[in-house]
């Protein structure tokens, strides 16, 4: 336990790395893509 | 090094928001650019802006994502935690940097009670994931986030007649809470980075872990109250724990300790 804390802000890395390269294999950008090119009401406060 | 973070703020608002052409049409950025994420609160509705926002994203992925949580996002927010903890916060976000201009007009300076600050966390879990992914819409933008008022409703409505027509009661609100938040801001050291900010609260969790940290050496402060009295969050790094989600990482207390008490360091290991 003591070694995996001390190694904690690797492991956080890692796994954060490996996370983004499955959003980017999952092709998640593309969904983020077509949510930012359109005005999003909400944000405005118009809907 | 404090003039050196003025330059990166300015740098990074402009970073984020290149796309001036955008005010003059009325309408956004529909480029590729925006297949990528914004580090700091920049709304992706405002006519300048090329990056999709993180907090939109986010609640974008929690309503409709096949797996609720954007791995992209999280995985690119996490590896900017894992390294800076929340120094996009202090180097990075335009909003911020309005707050700490803002801050800067003569007025009364108030504190906010450590118990509130707890209520980011509270606008992350609740309003970014769980209401997020029940109601199927983005309630930190629909009524709370004023990046997205300042920087989109506002010139928007203002430049495009059609949606000039739609503005009603929501618009209303949503502009009493810019305002509201705008006039804290002349009071209280980043009020909205402290208690309603979801993205700070995110990078927060970092703080301990992140690489680049902040340590005291206990022996040779002397606790002269520099440290609070200098930063930008009113974050005591001599008393509260070095691994606090408040510390926005703007190296202020490092820089002003008149002992040199506080350092920082590079780690890849937890020591303390």
């Amino acid at each position: 336990m003591k070694l995996f804390i001390r190694h904690l802000p690797k492991i956080v890395t890692i796994v954060m790395a490996s996370a983004l390269v499955a959003g980017i294999l999952m092709k998640e950008f593309e969904m983020a893509f077509s949510y930012a090119i359109v005005i999003c009401l909400s944000c405005m406060g118009l809907g | 090094m404090e003039r050196i973070r003025r330059i990166s703020q300015t740098f990074f608002t402009f970073l984020y928001n290149p796309y001036l052409y955008g005010f003059y049409l009325g309408t956004i950025y529909q480029g590729r650019l925006k297949l990528l994420p914004c580090p700091g609160l920049n709304c992706h509705s405002c006519p300048a802006a090329i990056f999709v926002c993180p907090i939109g994203a986010l609640q974008l992925f929690a309503a409709y994502g096949r797996f609720y949580v954007s791995f992209f996002v999280m995985g690119f927010l996490g590896i900017i935690g894992a390294i800076g903890g929340r120094i996009v916060c202090g180097w990075a976000c335009p909003f911020g940097f309005l707050q700490e201009l803002l801050y800067k007009i003569p007025a009364p300076k108030l504190s906010i009670p450590k118990i509130v600050e707890k209520l980011r966390y509270v606008v992350l879990i609740m309003l970014v994931f769980v209401i997020a992914y029940y109601t199927k819409e983005p309630w930190f933008c629909k009524i709370i986030c004023p990046a997205g008022t300042i920087e989109a409703g506002i010139p928007l409505v203002l430049l495009n007649s059609d949606l000039y027509q739609m503005a009603g009661i929501l618009f209303v609100v949503k502009l009493s809470v810019l305002i509201l938040l705008l006039a804290s801001m002349l009071f209280f050291k980043r009020p909205f980075c402290r208690t309603l900010c979801p993205l700070g609260a995110l990078y927060g969790l970092f703080n301990r872990i992140s690489f680049f940290r902040l340590e005291v050496d206990k022996e040779k402060c002397i606790h002269c109250g520099t440290c609070l009295h200098v930063c930008p969050v009113s974050y005591d790094i001599s008393q509260d724990a070095v691994s606090s989600g408040r510390c926005i990482r703007c190296f202020k207390c490092q820089k002003n300790c008149p002992e040199g008490a506080i350092k920082i360091v590079a780690r890849t290991q937890l020591t303390q």
